[in-house]
């Protein structure tokens, strides 16, 4: 991506007439900061995200002004301040800039000259998609100091012939800098580059400074640098690098110069060179950037389809994060909305619905396995996921087939300024990754594998009886490829992630072992998508298919045998037209698919527990499919208040033969600058999971599950990059699948059959969350996370309502992470969390069928585990050189080793039991070598 | 449409994750510790004469008894101290397919014991193929007073004809605490914990074989398709075998010694072992299927699980699963358990339990004298 330039004269540059004493100054308003900054936009400065930037149309000047130097001033000393005074700025929406920040100062009194001029300045506003859009931007304003009237001259004498060639002249003489450019055309006396260190990345934009310096004054890089009040210097050229970060300074005296370079968010660098008769002296620079990851997204999108809540996370604030291993889905946890899993496996509870009742999109499809083996890891890398958005309710009406939540995660198309990549491990595994660019486009490729399949045979004592025939292992790897084509993006990806493990469990009595001994599962998933996204004039369209093919196996002592392949094909197209400057239309459609291929045999599921000698067995293989259409309008009524009603209708092919029609509002309301109030309401469908409505194991007559979601949130922005959001909601599910314990007589049929499941079960869930939230600037950033709900199920009509199994009343999350110098950063995760539902036990039937005890149990789910309670610490270390980056991290799990009660494991005979506790304290060491 | 078959993967992948805490619950009792009166099986045996095998699987109008094992820590309690100090009582309850044992009295809870009645008795020749079928209420008591080893005819209830059993739970108290009644009453309320006297089993009486099932549902005007091919009923197994020998570290000392019938005395030195070996023929195994897709029967082989218990000392392994099984135990006192010294009276006994993967069951026992 190319930043724009563009350069608006506003006024003449005045050359003083040697006898004026008053001057008016030029001010050459060059829009030197020249890639907008829109708010909430996703740019990225090192890694372009795509061409946000080339559907902005910037602001357009419409007035100018003219500042004079002040004479007082220019007459306060013999070396009046003088250099430029660079002004950051907001355009708003009405064309006026406000929030004017001075970034570089010359002195306090062109400093306010500065600001005012700004603060006269008249723009039509910026649009994005033809909406209007706030943008950033910074302007360069240089103030020359007048200069003094001359003496009357003397006589002049007659001058030597001079044989030299002319030579440059020096600003050892006292002619001015001006009389220096009156010379002649400039000649480049410095050229070169500035790129950022450890990244080699090209960087524009840099201003680049030259004064004079002192003729002893050593070459080279300077390190001790005196920021107290300086003089001003005599004369100062300046220059800004391109987009290929080159760089060019004419008009140079000979002889020892500073030259100073700056870049916001990169540390100032200063270097004294020395510019010889006749020679341009070409250098490299390489800047360090303040912030630990190259990588900046920004922020969400005010787009049609904003949620009530919809909470990004930045890749910066993932890695940053303790207790999370730098897992972009782990990360996720944290926010509110979603209860703490047990043992940190990573099941996705939102706002009070079940593991399977949410989804996680990647690249606008499913994704079907979040973690290797139940949470350990994600299966995606998350150093390649430009921005993941947690949407807790009311999500839009492109998302479907889920009563619970939704994560949908986007990735990045790779880097196109060279080659760069990483190789990391920590106490797990160890990963890679490696992108660049392939002609106009990019690839990025990323792979992990474990090593606990080497550790664990050490660790594990010869006597335990395990013999661990495949150890646990897994891995993953992922290929992005994108590349602009007919004015869109066409974008290939593959990614895959592979499970398994094998042991036998011997007794120490036993001669042979055979299969009553082993344990084995397999589960693993390859895709494939290909996706073109198009926009042009009004128009923007998505297509794109995907073909996924899972397999997934258990065998446990000979009683289960599991054996499942599925080829999943997946396919979306979108439309969206801009009606107006106030409306858009989404259309959609989305079609998912799967033949699958099942080998089931194991014990019915029994409501109590107790033994049977039945046996389900099943081979069939058939055809699914759930096609949908979905459609959302945004509308702004007025210029605060936007609508987006839609709606989605999907159909479940037999053996459901139904279709379903979820209608879904929402809107956003912006009641003032920094403060917008949004709620919605809608209607959400999931089908019922394969077992609930299998021909053997369960009901083939249940159909979807439905729920109603409301929510009501009001987000307010501060300064500092802080933000408050606050929501209430309550969502009513009915006509979810539950056990049934009632036998029904089929159509024709004398003899009847259990029912298994049926959708008799309903929820509902109230509560309110509340995000404060400090955005990873400067040094610092963190959230207090809270949420306070209540989940309840009631089974079928007429019994009573019971605390559903991972209702958490209170979820109190505190992080806090502060990036200290020479590369430190330290951070810190506290978790306050009531104790799941509990069961009460009042003994056990020993169930002389199998030799085992049935539980009794109290009422269901009447008690509560103790409160949950965990610290955990991250600290990193990043060493920076010029072509490499090192990371060392050391994150501390559960710091001072609490030890929370997960579940209580009961006796043989359900007459005690012991608490299980949570994870202990675990560290975990990481390193990442970065280039 | 769901999106794969989850549950199974998030519980077996956080099974992963969590199989190391479960391992560790060091502070819970072992279940082959015998510390008190227990049940350690109830057998079902179809009453016929001089019936070798003896049937564990009865159908409608047979008659059955059943027969638990009581032991405690001086051996196997005696069937009349069983009737006389337990006062076992017997709940029929007609228990549907594809559900877990117990389910059936369960899902009535609460109730109370009085409602339930006793079972009719059953009259054959009351039976009228072209009437509907009236089943028998369920639960009911099947006998109107405690029994040690009760016996009653097994009804005809329309559950039995679509693949259920006969569930029958067990309610007793120990010896000179508490009372049956009070025992059933507190397990069909559940308000609080089961009290710490009573003592609570259940079994399947299965019923079939299924062929012969399907004839006589049809005898009584129930049509139920196509049987399944013809089958055996189930019988039980027989410990043919047991044999100790005696060792002393490595070294063996004597044996092996066949112990011929339950309840012999071993003498054995504090310190030293028994290695252990018990029989049970192969061909007991019988075949037998279960019913898969679209009218398909999956055949299947039992198998044999057998489990160890101790009253004093230290086992090699609690479980065993061939029909040829070996075991080691240890006149040492075990220290996880913090055993005395000692057994009491110098006394320790081992009770075995082989069961073939239904409802065939046999046992076994002896007892070792310790001494110096």
């Amino acid at each position: 991506m190319t930043a724009r330039r563009r350069c608006f004269i506003v006024a003449r540059l005045v050359r003083l007439d040697a006898k004026a004493r008053l001057l008016g100054l030029v001010a050459t308003f060059c829009a030197s900061s020249l890639s907008w900054e829109a708010v909430a936009l996703a740019a990225t400065a090192a890694a372009p995200a795509g061409d946000v930037l080339e559907r902005l149309v910037p602001p357009v000047l419409q007035n100018s002004v003219e500042v004079a130097y002040p004479p007082d001033l220019a007459s306060s000393s013999p070396q009046p301040p003088a250099g430029q005074v660079v002004v950051k700025y907001t355009v708003g929406l009405d064309g006026v800039p406000k929030d004017l920040i001075v970034e570089t100062s010359v002195h306090p009194e062109l400093d306010a000259l500065a600001l005012s001029a700004v603060a006269k300045l008249r723009y039509s506003p910026a649009t994005l998609d033809g909406q209007p859009v706030e943008v950033i931007s910074r302007i360069a304003i240089p103030f020359t100091a007048p200069e003094p009237e001359p003496e009357p001259e003397p006589e002049p004498e007659p001058e030597p012939e001079s044989t030299a060639s002319e030579a440059p002249p020096s600003a050892t003489t006292e002619s001015s800098l001006a009389q220096v450019l009156a010379a002649g055309p400039g000649i480049v006396r410095l050229e070169g580059n500035v790129v950022e260190m450890g990244q080699r990345t090209p960087l524009d934009r840099v201003t680049v400074m030259v004064v004079p310096a002192p003729a002893d004054a050593p070459t080279g890089f300077v390190r001790k640098k005196d920021y107290g009040e300086q003089p001003a210097p005599a004369w100062q050229a300046t220059g800004q690098t391109d987009a290929n970060g080159r760089f060019e300074i004419r008009d140079v005296p000979n002889g020892k110069v500073r030259v100073i370079v700056l870049l916001p968010g990169f540390e100032r660098q200063e270097y004294i060179e020395e510019v010889t008769e006749g020679e341009a002296v070409t250098v490299k620079y390489y800047l360090e950037r303040l912030s630990t990851n190259p990588y900046r997204t920004v922020v969400r999108v005010d787009n049609p389809r904003e949620e009530v809540a919809r909470r990004s996370i930045t890749a910066a604030e993932i890695n940053a994060l303790p207790g999370t291993q730098g897992d972009a889905l782990k990360a996720v946890q944290n926010f509110p909305g979603l209860a703490r899993s047990p043992f940190s496996i990573g099941l996705l509870l939102v706002r009070g619905t079940g593991p399977n009742d949410s989804a996680v999109y990647l690249a606008h499809h499913e994704i079907p396995q979040l973690f290797h083996f139940g949470g350990l890891t994600s299966v995606f890398n998350s150093d390649i996921l430009e921005r993941i958005d947690f949407i807790p309710g009311n999500f839009d009406s492109r998302f479907g087939d889920a009563i619970g939540g939704i994560i949908d995660v986007d990735p990045r198309a790779g880097r196109r300024d060279g080659y760069h990549g990483y190789v990391d491990a920590d106490v797990f595994d160890a990963g890679f990754l490696f992108e660049g660019k392939i002609g106009k486009g990019s690839f990025a490729l990323a792979g992990r594998r474990s090593y606990i399949d080497a550790l664990l045979p050490v660790v594990i004592p010869d006597d335990a009886g395990l013999d661990l025939t495949v150890a646990p292992r897994y891995y993953d790897y992922q290929g992005l490829f994108d590349y602009p084509l007919g004015g869109g993006v066409f974008s290939v990806r593959a990614f895959g992630s592979d499970d398994r493990t094998e042991l036998t469990a011997a007794n120490p009595n036993e001669i042979d072992t055979d299969e009553r001994n082993q344990f084995e599962t397999t589960s693993y998933f390859h895709r494939a998508d290909i996706a073109y996204e198009k926009r042009k004039g009004r128009w923007e369209f998505l297509i794109t298919p995907s073909y996924r093919y899972e397999f997934f196996q258990i065998k446990a002592v000979n009683q289960v045998n599991v054996d499942v392949r599925t080829h999943n094909l997946t396919a979306r197209a979108e439309f969206r037209y801009h009606l107006s400057e106030r409306a858009s239309l989404l259309v959609g459609a989305e079609y998912r698919s799967f033949w699958f291929d099942l080998d089931i045999s194991t014990p019915p599921p029994t409501a109590t527990g107790g033994s049977t000698n039945d046996r389900l067995r099943t081979q069939v293989r058939g055809f699914n499919a759930s096609p949908a259409l979905y459609t959302t309008l945004a509308v702004n009524l007025g210029d605060t208040f936007t609508l987006y009603p839609g709606a989605r209708i999907t159909y479940y092919s037999p053996p459901y033969n139904t279709a379903v029609f979820d209608p879904r509002l929402r809107f956003g309301w912006q009641v003032a600058p920094k403060t917008t109030i949004k709620g919605g309401v809608g209607l959400y469908s999931q089908g019922p999971e394969p077992v609930e409505s299998s021909e053997v194991y369960g009901n083939p007559r249940v159909g979807p599950e439905q729920g109603l979601q409301t929510s009501l949130g009001v987000a307010q922005a501060f300064p500092f990059g802080i933000s408050l959001d606050a929501t209430v909601f309550f969502n009513y599910l009915y006509a979810n699948v539950a056990p049934s314990p009632y036998a029904i007589y089929e159509q024709g049929e004398s003899v009847p059959e259990p029912e298994m499941y049926a959708n008799t079960q309903r929820g509902r869930i109230y509560g309110a969350e509340i995000l404060l939230r400090k955005e990873f600037t400067s040094n610092f950033f963190g959230w207090i996370a809270y949420t306070v709900s209540r989940s309840e199920r009631q089974n079928d009509r007429g019994e009573d309502w019971v605390l559903f199994d991972f209702d958490q009343t209170h979820i109190l999350t505190l992080i806090a992470v502060y990036r200290l110098p020479k590369g430190w950063q330290v951070g810190a995760r506290f978790r306050l969390v009531s104790g799941n539902p509990t069961t009460p036990m009042l003994g056990g039937v020993y169930d002389a069928s199998s030799d085992n005890y049935v539980g009794v149990y109290g009422q269901l789910n009447s008690r509560r585990l103790p409160v949950f309670h965990q610290l955990d610490l991250r600290v990193d270390k990043k060493w920076t050189w010029r072509r490499v980056g090192l990371t060392v991290y050391l994150d501390v799990q559960n710091a001072y080793n609490a030890q929370n009660v997960e579940f209580q494991n009961p006796s043989y005979n359900y007459r005690q039991q012991a608490a299980i506790a949570s994870l202990p304290i675990i560290p975990s060491l990481g390193v990442k070598l970065e280039f | 449409m769901a999106r794969r078959i989850p549950k199974v993967c998030t519980v077996l992948g956080s099974g992963l994750g969590s199989t190391l805490a479960l391992g560790c619950a060091q502070d819970l009792p072992p279940s082959d510790l015998i510390v008190d009166e227990r049940i350690l099986a109830l057998r079902v045996e179809a009453v016929e004469a001089d019936a070798d095998p003896v049937r564990a699987e009865v159908l409608p109008l047979q008659r059955v008894r059943i027969v638990p094992w009581f032991v405690g820590l001086d051996g196997p309690v005696e069937t009349s101290v069983v009737e006389a100090e337990y006062q076992p009582l017997w709940i029929g309850c007609a228990l549907p397919p594809l559900t877990g044992l117990f389910s059936c009295l369960q899902s009535k809870v609460p109730l109370d014991a009085s409602a339930i009645p006793v079972c009719p008795p059953v009259d054959p020749s009351a039976l009228d193929p072209s009437a509907p079928l009236q089943n028998p209420p369920s639960p009911c008591r099947l006998t109107d007073a405690p029994a040690a080893v009760p016996e009653f005819t097994v009804p005809i209830d329309s559950t039995f004809f679509f693949g259920g059993d006969l569930e029958v739970t067990m309610v007793a108290h120990r010896p000179g605490r508490g009372s049956s009644e009070d025992c059933l009453q507190a397990l069909l309320r559940q308000e609080e914990m089961l009290p710490e006297e009573c003592l609570y089993a259940t079994q399947r009486v299965p019923i079939g074989p299924d062929d012969q099932l399907f004839a006589a549902a049809a005898y009584v005007g129930v049509d139920l398709g196509d049987p399944p091919p013809a089958t055996d009923p189930d019988t039980h197994p027989r410990i043919t075998s047991f044999a100790v020998e005696r060792f002393e570290g490595d070294t063996r000392i004597d044996g092996p010694t066949y112990l011929n019938t339950p309840g012999e005395t071993v003498e054995l030195a504090a310190g030293m072992s028994l290695n252990i070996t018990t029989v049970a023929p192969e061909t007991d195994l019988q075949q037998y299927f279960t019913p898969a897709d679209e009218g398909v029967w999956d055949p299947r082989l039992e198998d044999y699980s057998g489990r160890w218990f101790r009253t004093w000392g230290t086992l090699l392994s609690p479980v065993s699963n061939d029909p040829t099984s070996y075991n080691t135990w240890e006149m040492v006192p075990n220290e996880a358990q913090e055993e005395p010294e000692r057994p009491a009276g110098n006394i320790a006994t081992m009770y075995y339990v082989l069961r073939d993967g239904r409802q065939g069951v046999d046992w076994f026992w002896f007892h070792v004298r310790i001494t110096e």
